[in-house]
Order: C-alpha cells, then structure tokens, then sequence
C-alpha cells in the first residue's frame, strides 16, 4: 500500500531543498553607513545575463579577483541567462540599490529591444545606475578564408547582381540592426539565414561556402580572422577598429572617405542622410556593454563604485588579464554615451523592423 | 605530417607522465568526481569558478588541470541514475533506462561495473579517434553544416521511435507531445514568441533536465511507494545482491560488437558543435535496441542497455575537443569554459595552436584520457558500497532522491519554477508508466525538436537561395540512408520474420 509517511516526507524535503535554493536570491540587507564601506566585507551578486563561458561570464570571472581585492568585497558571479540577456537585465533592475547587487549588460541588444517594444525589456535609461563601461563591440563584415570575395568591392560588385546572404544568430540581436543599417547605407539586398547557433557556428557557415558573409564583434572572431577562416572586408565604425595587421586595408563604413558616404554619392543618394544614418548606427553600436546597479543607488554609494570599478578597469592589471580590449568609461561618460544612442536609435527602428519581417516572411 | 604527430603525441604524453604535472590532472579529476555527487555545481560552473584561481599560472599546469576537470564529471553522473532513477548529468539519461532497473533487480554492481569499463573503453576510443584525426580535423568539422545536422537528429528521432516498448501509436502520440513542448518558447530563427502564456517562465522554453527528472526520477519514486516496495532493490542486506563489477566487465567484452560501434556514435556525434552528449547516448541506446535480434529485454535491465550510453557519452568527450581544437566552437558548456580557461593563458584554439602548439594539444588529450579511466577506476573501487544504497529503506531514500531532483531541476537554469514543472512531469510521469505509455519518445522529441525546426528552416532557406547541393554533400547522403535504413528495418524484420514463422 502507500507509502503516504515517505512521499509527504520526500515532498517535505524536496520543498526544503527548492526554498533552501531560492534563498540564495534574497537581497541582503545594507549593514554599514559609509560609501563603499556598504559593502566592504559583504558579499556581491553579480549578475552575469549569459550562461558560464560565456563572453560576458569569462571577462567578469577574469575581473573579479581585482574587483574583490578593491572593493573589500567577496564577489558571487550569479548567471542568469535567457530571453537575450533580458532576464539577467530585470533581476538587476529589480534589486535593492544597496550595492550588493551589481551586473553586466549589453546596451545595445537592450536598447534596441526596449526601443522594438519586447515585452519585458527594461528601460535602458532610468531602470539602471551606470557604474563603467567595460568595452564597445565594433562589428566587420567578413568572408570565408576562401571564399572569392575578398573586397569590400567585390562585395559591392556581387551585391550588385544579387541579395548577400549572410549567417547569423537570431533575429531581434543587435548584429541584425548592423547588418541591415550597413546594407542600406550601402544600397545592397541582404538575405539572414538567421539561427546559427552562436558566432562560432555561423562563422563556420561562410567558411562553408554556405552563406557569402557574417557580420560580428571583431574580438569575437579575431582568432578566425588571425587563422585566416575569415577575411574581413569593412569595419563597421568610423574609424579603426583594431591596430590589428589584418584591419589595416579594410574598408571603414563611416568617415568622410567610409564607404557608406561614398555609395549615397555614387548612387545619387543624400550624404547627409547617410551621414546621420551611419552615427546612429555607431552611437548604438558604441554604447558598449557596462557595469550596473538598480537605479536609485546613493549618490555617495554610486561614486564610490563607480570610481573604483573604472579605477579598477582601467587598471594595468585588469587590461593585462582580459581576453579582449577593454574600453573603459566612468559612470558618467557612459551614461552620456547610452542617452546618446537612446535618442539616435529610433532612426534605426524602421530599417531593423523591415529586416526582421522579411526574415519573418 | 604523420612524424610531427607521432613526435607531439610523444612529448604531450611525456609532459603529462612527468612529476609534478600529473598531479594536475589527478587533482582536476577528484575534484570533478566531486561536484558530480553534490547537486548545485555542474561540472562547467565548477570550471568556471576555477577561472579566476588560476590566473597567475602558468599555461601549461592549467591545461593539465582542465583536461582533469573536463574527464571527471562525465562518468559519475551515471551512478545516481543507476541507483536511483536520478541522472546526474543529461547523457546519463539514457543510462538509467535499463541501469536502474538492473538496480531494482539487486544487479547495480553489475550495472555499475559494465558503465565503468563502458566509459572508460569508450573514452579511449573517442581519444584514439581524436589523435587519428588530428590532421583531418577541419575536414571533419566542415562535414558538418545544417542538412547534415537535420539528418542526424531525423535519425536520432526515428531510431527512437521504432525503438520504443509497447504501441507504436502510443509513442508516435508521445513522441508529438514532445515536438509540441519543444516548440514552447521563442521562435530560435524568428524571436517571436510560441505558447508562452504571457509568462517570461517559458521565453526560453520547457527544460529537458526538469522534464527528464520528474518523468524518471520523481515518478519512479511514487511508483515505488505505490507499489509498497521497501527498497529500491527489494532487498534490505548487501548479501542479497546478486552479480559484480566482474560481470559488467566481462559483459563489455560479450558484446564487443555494440561497445565499439557505440563508441564510434559518441565520437561521431561528440565532433559537431552543439549536438552534445544527450543526443550521442540516447543514438546510441537506439541503436542498440535497433540491432538487436531480442528486444524484449531492453528497459527491463538489460545491459546492453547499459554498453551504448555509457560508451557513446564518454567516446564524445574525444570528439568534443576536435571543434574547439580545430575552430575554436566549443560543444557544450564544459569545453566552452575550456576554451576561455585557454584563451586566458595566451593558447588560442584554431590553426595556430594545431600548426604550433601540437604537443600542448595532445597534453589536453592525455589529460582527459587519464582523467576518464581514473573515474572508471574510482567506480569500480566504489561499487559495493555505492551498490549497497540500493538496500537502504525507502523512507530513508525517498526524501532524498526528491530533494536531488528538486535541487537538479533548479540549479539547471536556476529558476525556481523549473522545481515546479519537475514534479508536474512527476505525475505526469507516474500516469505514463502506470498505463504503459513510452516516456522516452517523449524525452528524445523534446530534446531534438528545437535543433530540427532550426536546421530544417535554415536548410530549406539555404537550398532556396541556391546554396546547398544536397546530393554533392556525401555525409548527408550516408546519414539520410542510415535514417532510411532504420525506418525500414523493423518492418524488413517483420517481414522475415512472419516468412520464417519466427519473432523477430
């Protein structure tokens, strides 16, 4: 007959071991009084919104022993991933501003998702306190190592005569928004094979031959370009991606000599149009991705974090231990820089939201 | 070319065997072994946790740790799902299908000494495969784009659904039920929303662990305590348990035929990126019941059952390091923290690190090798007190086998409402087996449905721009006969059979 005493008994503990799990995400409460000193000898959580091994995980593993070591604090990577970095970016938003809930997120994912309207998404401006920013993704174009597109004109040249099918990751990411804002301003008919299981599995796509390009974060694929899997063919910025040997006859995008000018002016296009085009584009793209808090931080809180986390970055140490560049910014330039792209970011709704119903279709 | 390989294997070999550094690999394979009993930390966070303590090592310490670490976690997820239902890691799943009821039936040492030499025997083919490919690796990863993905997983689907006990109907409706869970969640070409009920729960969809657990693990304890049975072996003394580690051993060897071909599955399946182990056991087992002339036994103990996962799983770890070593892709999360632990101490995976750093490629390769026969070794040193749980009460071992899935079900995606959806499929679980309805077509659907819609969308949307030529890409064509060939089978044997006047 049953068992009723061990099944309740099973659920009993089962129930333990869930509520004993979930504990781990109650905010705890601040003890001291003092800027920084808040959180001198407490512990962090610090939200990372991608799974472990991850770009944004490993460069926050990679920083944590400077930060522990400045901050007096221990540090508690926490990985919360899911929904394209959206869930990691709410439970931040959603913490006590005591300063023991910090994170990372990618404004530019987030800001053209809350912009786009998914459901969700935090308002990039007011839901966080900026404390630093710790790098910018600048996109190229790039072909496979063999593939017999190795220009940006023979790109141009190809274009001309059909769509370019390009490999990436899903639609909604912000690489869909610099593919199709590049290829308007170039005046090219793209194709998005999108659902490529990561940067890595569509890079591997066009060296395939199974797609002509992929647009990515250059020190994402920087070992593939460096092994010559993938040949870049323009940089998505205005100027210099990289002193990197494989940059230097690449075409650059913006600038008064970019390709983007160029092509408005070859196809009786409006300079000054794509002009704006392309710094909206950049603005976005350059926001970066950035150390936060919820909003509502302590004004004496948040610039002790903030300068010691910049101190901390722009550090020797941490430049020396991080797989890719860091591109640090204080607090205050960061914001800037968000406020900046938040209002230039709608210029490229109409274009993202064109790309995403073709592929769609 | 052959020589620098012979020389590098040579020199990796010789730096692995030198002292100090084989404690590295001895230590990273304890301390996995570890983690792998306690829930909460996964093999990759423990990976990841170990980043930052490493950073002022040196390089070559750090990959000899790693390969340790990437070894040790495979195998001893295997153990839980063999004593109780529960499996410590995905792969292990289809561990427990046969392992545990070999446990119900008093056989566990058996169970867990066949699983040990299975992983072991199966980890060196996938190395042996590995060092043979070495200078075919790129080939081999470029063999691989998404029609021959979609391929695979049909295959993987089809196996498993001519496989299946009991009514086919049953588990073509179980296997639907699967495909439709598969597809809850965002849209993985398009980020548009399916069945999410205006909860952000089930943006990224159903989760196979929580699913796997509370159809299994949680269902088999309810069953058990239904069936008023006191010990999950139905005996109370360690002398009523029947079978040894000898015999699992010698098992491997009765049935080396399935032992190499399933290894050669894991390895296969371990080379492309992001098809992971699950996938590579559950082919495996499918296989196995699929070539076999007697079929009745499997899902009843029978240890075949037992042979293919646990080979294919631990083959794949050999093939697992071709894409990351090649390419840079890693395959799963483990070889993912892998790779950043390297790209840390200045060794970027890619053609660089094949051309010159070949001998510090074959250390990760002795590492795991090591590594992987280690835990085997720890197994089989273990099995008689780890098969005496299998006597303990059930009132003892019940709230601890649903607590093991609670925690499982969380700290999967840390979600609390993962630990929910667990005990939902418990019940779930508990009415499928009670009334002889399949549960692993439903599984085996849930986990390859997402990567079918996806690499049949890009597929066809590749093949209507003109850039695929199906019938130019052999690997495709070999693994569409094999889909072929499997469907086929169980009728071809239906046939003969009802000629000779035989069962099949």
């Amino acid at each position: 007959m049953v068992s009723r005493r061990y099944v309740l008994a099973g659920l009993g503990a089962a129930a333990a071991a869930a509520a004993a799990a979930g504990l781990r995400h109650r905010p705890s409460s601040l003890r001291g009084t003092t800027p920084c000193g808040a959180v001198a000898g407490r512990s962090i959580r610090w939200i990372v919104p991608n799974a472990p091994g991850g770009g944004y995980d490993t460069e926050t593993r990679m920083l944590e022993p400077f930060l522990e070591r400045a901050l007096g604090a221990g540090i508690a990577v926490e990985n919360l991933p899911g929904a394209g970095g959206i869930i990691g970016a709410r439970a931040i938003a959603a913490a006590r501003p005591d300063g023991l809930t910090l994170g990372v997120i990618g404004m530019p994912g987030l800001l053209l998702a809350a912009l786009a309207g998914t459901a969700g998404a935090p308002d990039p401006v007011r839901a966080f306190s900026i404390l630093a920013r710790l790098g910018r993704s600048w996109h190229i174009w790039a072909t496979g190592g063999s593939s017999p597109l190795k220009t940006l004109d023979d790109v141009l040249r190809e274009g001309s005569r059909r769509a370019l099918v390009f490999a990436v990751n899903e639609i909604g990411s912000a690489n869909i928004a610099s593919i199709a804002v590049t290829a308007e301003l170039l005046g090219q008919r793209v194709e998005l094979v999108a659902g490529f299981g990561g940067t890595r599995a569509a890079s591997m796509a066009a060296l395939r031959g199974d797609v002509d390009l992929v647009c990515f974060d250059f020190e994402t694929i920087r070992e593939l370009v460096e092994g010559g899997d993938l040949r870049p063919v323009l940089q998505v910025s205005a100027a210099p991606i990289a002193p990197h040997p494989s940059l230097n006859r690449v075409a650059l995008l913006g600038g008064a000599d970019g390709a983007a000018e160029r092509q408005a002016a070859l196809h009786g296009r409006s300079i000054a149009d794509a002009r704006g085009l392309a710094e909206a584009l950049f603005a976005v793209m350059g926001s970066g991705r950035l150390a936060v808090a919820p909003a509502g931080l302590d004004a004496g809180l948040f610039d002790c974090l903030s300068n010691t986390l910049y101190g901390v970055l722009a550090g020797p140490g941490a430049q020396a231990a991080t797989t890719r560049p860091l591109d640090t910014a204080r607090g205050g330039e960061a914001l800037a820089d968000v406020r900046r792209a938040s209002a230039e970011a709608p210029a490229l709704l109409p274009i993202l939201g064109d790309a995403m119903r073709r592929v769609r279709r | 070319m052959m020589d620098s390989v012979a020389q590098s294997a040579w020199e990796g070999f010789r730096l692995v065997a030198s002292w100090p550094n084989i404690l590295y690999p001895i230590a990273g394979t304890f301390m996995a072994m570890a983690v792998a009993f306690l829930p909460g930390i996964s093999g990759a966070t423990l990976m990841a946790l170990m980043i930052p303590l490493t950073l002022s090592w040196e390089p070559l310490p750090v990959v000899l740790l790693y390969g340790g670490l990437v070894g040790g976690a495979t195998f001893m997820g295997s153990i839980t799902a063999i004593l109780f239902n529960v499996p410590g890691t995905g792969p292990s799943a289809a561990t427990l299908l046969d392992g545990y009821p070999m446990a119900q039936q008093g056989r566990a040492r058996t169970a867990i000494g066949c699983a040990a030499i299975s992983s072991a025997g199966g980890s060196t083919i996938g190395i042996g495969v590995l060092i043979a490919l070495v200078p075919l690796m790129r080939q081999a990863i470029l063999a691989f784009g998404p029609p021959e993905l979609l391929v695979l997983m049909v295959w993987g689907l089809a196996t498993m659904a001519v496989v299946s006990r009991g009514s086919f109907t049953r588990a073509l409706i179980a296997m639907g039920l699967g495909l439709l869970l598969a597809f809850v969640g965002r849209d993985p070409r398009t980020a548009e929303l399916r069945f999410t009920f205006n909860t952000m729960y089930l943006w990224d969809g159903v989760g196979l662990v929580p699913v796997v657990l509370g159809l299994f693990s949680i269902a088999e304890v309810t069953n058990l305590g239904v069936a008023g049975r006191h010990t999950v072996s139905g005996r109370t003394r360690a002398d009523q348990l029947t079978g040894s580690a000898v015999d699992g051993a010698r098992a491997v060897l009765q049935h080396f035929g399935l032992f190499v071909r399933s290894s050669l599955i894991g390895t296969v399946v371990g080379i492309i990126p992001g098809v992971g182990g699950t996938v590579a056991s559950f082919l495996a087992y499918g296989h196995a019941v699929q070539t076999s002339r007697d079929r009745d036994g499997f899902g009843r103990g029978d240890i075949r059952g037992v042979i293919a996962p646990e080979a294919a799983h631990d083959a794949k770890d050999g093939g697992a390091l071709v894409p990351v070593l090649a390419f840079g892709i890693p395959g799963s999360e483990g070889t993912a923290v892998l790779m950043a632990a390297l790209l840390l101490h200045g060794i970027v995976p890619g053609r660089a690190l094949m051309n010159e750093q070949l001998p510090l490629v074959f250390v990760i390769i002795w590492s795991l090798f090591l590594s992987n026969w280690l835990t085997s070794i720890a197994g089989l040193l273990l099995v008689n007190p780890l098969s005496r749980l299998t006597t303990l009460r059930m009132d003892v071992l019940a709230p601890l086998i649903m607590a093991l899935a609670a925690i499982g079900a969380f700290v999967y995606r840390q979600r609390i409402e993962d630990v929910g959806l667990a005990f939902l499929f418990g019940g779930i679980g508990y009415l499928m087996k009670k009334h002889g309805w399949p549960r692993i077509p439903l599984v085996v659907a849930l986990l390859l449905g997402g990567g079918i819609e996806l690499n049949l969308h890009i597929t066809s949307q590749l093949h209507g721009l003109g850039r695929l030529d199906l019938w130019h890409r052999p690997v495709f064509m070999a693994i569409g006969l094999l889909t072929l060939a499997s469907l086929a089978l169980p009728f071809a044997q239906e046939i003969r059979s009802s000629l000779t006047g035989r069962r099949p």
